[in-house]
């Protein structure tokens, strides 16, 4: 009896108070809505002057004049705390440049970097009236334009088109049109973006590389086509190439991870088209590559691989540890391995420099054609509601874009952290005229107060990461991409379906249809090509239940998206 | 009415207030985000934040019990953990009976802290150990079947089945030690009186085991039970997770990984925190609903229940 009373005494209290808690919630949701309101009063204000004279707040000078500020401009700046690679943001000596050039005083709010996502969205739910005037960090795109659409960011279109000064000038050497991939579904850009074009990553998505003494070894030519691809293995397993009198080479192998981008990608394209998402284009109208009969017979390929022992089964399984334990003894044991680069080696094992790019390989109907992920911008910087100075934050982004600065957040102060190349040096990527033009002294990845660490917009063209000059290290990884990247560069199909950026409708279609589908793809490819699914018997059944898992309306999405960005 | 109160309550008030930390604890970090489980009839906006955003009734449930994988993922579950139960349950209390019988002190305290190891060990740390170990090239297992076969052996990792068996004895391996602390305690307990007395009629060890220990293990053997029945729709996340891959996946797809690419992970499209909610909030309902009839069913068989 006492203890029942204690126990309905008890959750009487409990319920009391769990009545206060959600009371108590109601109230402050309410007040978050009456002050999420977007914050448009700045836009009109300026709207009202006179609309031919840029910057419009009196305090700036025309762009590209610098100082940009006549008076000091004060600016909170977000950015995420260590163990960033930066030792302090205020006494940082980018900083003092930028604050020096700009006439700005730099005031840091430090967002801890694991949970700076999480942070920022606190504080848009929570009203964003805590928001410093800008943040720099990496941005998504769908976050950017829900909270740019409640209010939280300033859209920048009208900046851009006439504030950019930096910005254009060192946009002439680069061939993206980068504002098209930061543009929100409604036509607003909410961010300023970083780019660094890199040749070498145009081209890594799809790649196979192959351990060429194999090839001297046995007297055989680099392969061109899928069949010389069979050969070749075929080779490998058999002839003993590493000579040592056993039976233990590996014709070709990967791991979990990069197995289904870089062997799939590499392997399926001398069939069909085979994009990152599997999205193929033809006249305008999307489709998709799995559920083709050109797929089905990249299948029956891979699946002889498989078959006759020539693709480890082990490559779907195994992860990036193991592969590296395999791949790494000596001699040789591993004949081609689908991934981008052999960075993964270890740093005194020759092999590094002795895995060489297969070019593109010619599918049995003549198709041959290497597929590019051109490189897209990042959104690095907004402007948040909160900033009273909206332009000046503008033109210290544009600042930012500067060539001798773009460069200074990556490799530091020219002539001190790197140095003009002399004549005699040359870079990986000389021979297809990227001459040298950086060679870097100050070592990446360590804690330093120089640089922002690629934190900021910068603009990178192409030149630079291509032109740096080659270590002095002979067994830099990079020697063998510079050696055969321009096999890809020829075949390259410069024309995917990439960057698309859909809306809030196309968005939930995708968010709940598409990883469901990708899912069922892989699992798909590898269950058919390792033989526990049959590719005569099995494969109605496989195209069948794209119907049930709803292909149509995802492709539809798709379409629409594309039509969209490509007016 | 207060006076009683007063005299029932004051007398007791230091043990009252040792009593308010965990009730407020469970308040603040069990019920109060209970409110958030509205999200599982909502359509989440984040401007509008979790109170703000529109209702739309049954709308995510209906979507998750039409989507292609419901039955995948619900049978998957359930067979991971019904295995679970049937393989991992037995073994502490087996092991806590016979760790009771030691008479030798020292060797006893040996055993119990080896196998209270492994319950330490992280999960990532653990299948990182099983991927290593059962490699067919570099691995234990490889090496080991180089002597009896030739060429490369299976990959277990490949095999659908397989993955469940290791998913579930490694898990057996790791948690027996641990989980036998419970019992062993209860044993403690059994009045060594029980124990001389049978040992003057003639009883054995085993005997003993069986007549006594066993009978007084029995009522916390079948809390225990209820209490994992409860969570019969919970599979690990880590774990499964980790151990998953494409050729294993149409048995290792579970709610909760599912609920983790639906709901975090989603690639294009970005994140369906209302759907990953009303995932979860559909498990914890049949997981209720094991729980209160397995205990209705206890409590009219053995008497024993856990409320």
């Amino acid at each position: 009896m006492y203890k029942k009373k204690i126990l309905t005494t008890c959750s009487f209290i409990l319920c009391i108070v769990m009545v206060l808690l959600s009371l108590n919630g109601c109230k402050t949701a309410k007040d978050t809505e009456s002050t999420v309101k977007p914050d448009i009063g700045l836009e009109t204000a300026t709207q009202e002057k006179d609309a031919a004279e840029w910057p419009k707040d009196p305090n700036l000078n025309s762009p590209g004049v610098l100082p940009i500020c006549k008076n000091t401009v004060k600016l909170s700046v977000g950015v995420p705390s260590k163990p960033a690679l930066v030792e302090d943001w205020k006494t940082n000596l980018f900083t003092q440049e930028l604050e020096k050039r700009g006439n700005f005083d730099l005031e840091f709010v430090e967002y801890s970097a694991d949970e700076m996502e999480q942070k920022i969205e606190l504080q848009v739910m929570a009203g964003g009236s805590e928001l410093p005037d800008i943040i720099m960090g990496n941005f998504r795109l769908d976050r950017i334009t829900e909270y740019g659409q409640a209010g939280m960011f300033v859209p920048l279109n009208d900046y851009y088109d006439n504030l950019s000064h930096f910005i254009t000038l060192s946009m002439k050497n680069v061939d993206i049109d980068c504002l098209k991939y930061i543009t929100s579904y409604d036509g607003n850009i909410y961010g300023m973006y970083r780019i660094m074009v890199s040749l070498n990553n145009t081209y890594s998505g799809c790649r196979i590389l192959l351990y060429s003494p194999w090839l001297q070894n046995l007297g055989l030519e680099m392969p061109e086509t899928t069949d010389d691809f069979l050969n070749v293995l075929r080779a490998f397993k058999n002839n003993d190439p590493n000579k040592n009198g056993e039976k233990d080479e590996i014709p070709m192998m990967g791991f979990n991870d990069s197995m289904f981008s870089n062997y799939i990608r590499a392997m399926m394209t001398p069939f069909v088209y085979t994009q990152a998402n599997y999205w193929t284009i033809e006249n305008g109208k999307i489709g998709v590559a799995f559920n083709t009969e050109e797929w089905r017979e990249g299948l029956r390929y891979s699946k002889q691989l498989v078959t006759e022992g020539l693709l480890s089964p082990l490559s779907f399984t195994q992860d990036r540890a193991q592969l590296v334990a395999i791949a790494s003894k000596d001699p040789a044991t591993v004949g081609t391995i689908p991934h981008f680069s052999t960075s993964f080696l270890g740093a005194n094992d020759t092999k590094r420099v002795e895995y060489d790019i297969v070019p593109p390989l010619e599918g049995p109907t003549g198709r041959r054609e290497q597929i590019t992920s051109p490189t897209q911008p990042n959104i690095a910087m907004v402007i948040t509601k909160n900033c009273k100075t909206p332009e000046a934050a503008f033109m210290l982004g544009d600042l930012m874009c500067e060539e001798e600065l773009s460069i200074w957040q990556r490799w530091g102060r020219k002539g001190i952290d790197w140095k003009v190349p002399g004549p005699d040096e040359k870079s990986v990527y000389d021979h297809l005229g990227y001459k040298a033009i950086l060679n870097p002294i100050a070592a990446w990845g360590v804690l330093q107060n120089t640089w922002w660490a690629e934190l900021g917009p910068y603009i990178i063209d192409a030149r630079y990461p291509a032109g740096q000059v080659v270590s002095d290290n002979p067994l830099d990884h990079n020697i063998p991409i510079g050696r055969g990247i321009e096999s890809q560069i020829k075949y390259a199909n410069h024309n995917p379906v990439t960057g698309l950026i859909y809306n809030i409708e196309e968005q939930e279609v995708m968010s709940e249809l598409h990883s469901t589908i990708i899912t069922y793809v892989n699992e798909h490819f590898t269950r058919f090509i390792m033989g526990d699914l049959d590719l005569d018997k099995d494969w109605d059944h496989y195209l069948g239940e794209f119907n049930k898992m709803g292909l149509d309306k995802v492709i539809a999405a798709t379409q629409s998206a594309y039509d969209r960005m490509n007016k | 009415m207060l006076s009683n109160l007063k005299k029932k309550y004051y007398p007791y008030w230091q043990l009252y207030v040792f009593l308010l930390f965990p009730v407020l604890y469970i308040i603040i970090f069990r019920y109060v985000p209970m409110a958030g489980v509205q999200l599982a009839f909502k359509k989440f906006d984040i401007n509008k934040g979790i109170w703000g955003s529109p209702w739309i009734g049954f709308d995510n449930f209906v979507k998750f019990f039409n989507s292609y994988v419901f039955w995948r993922v619900i049978t998957n579950t359930l067979r991971l953990s019904a295995y679970s139960i049937a393989a991992a349950f037995p073994f502490p209390i087996v092991f806590a009976l016979a760790l009771n019988s030691v008479s030798n002190l020292r060797f006893k305290k040996m055993v119990q802290t080896i196998t209270y190891m492994p319950h330490f060990i992280s999960v990532v740390v653990i299948v990182g150990m099983l991927m290593q170990i059962f490699h067919p090239i570099v691995g234990l297992y490889g090496t080991f079947s180089k002597m009896f076969i030739e060429g490369m052996p299976r990959d277990i990792f490949a095999s659908p089945n397989a993955f469940t068996h290791l998913y579930i004895w490694s898990g057996v391996w790791q948690g027996f030690g641990w989980g036998s602390i419970i019992y062993l305690a209860t044993l403690t307990a059994v009045n060594p009186e029980l124990h001389e007395a049978a040992e003057i009629d003639g009883a054995n060890r085993f005997q003993r085991v069986i007549s006594i220990d066993l009978p007084a293990l029995l009522p916390t053997v079948i809390i225990m039970l209820i209490l994992r029945v409860g969570r019969l729709m919970n599979v690990g996340f880590e774990k499964v997770f980790l151990m998953q891959n494409s050729l294993n996946i149409r048995l290792s797809e579970v709610i909760s990984t599912f609920v983790y690419k639906q709901g975090l992970a989603a690639g294009i499209g970005g994140s369906n925190f209302a759907y990953a909610t009303a995932i979860g909030f559909f498990n914890s309902i049949i997981n209720l609903i094991f729980i209160v009839t397995v205990n209705k069913i206890s409590n009219k068989v053995s008497s024993t229940s856990l409320w």
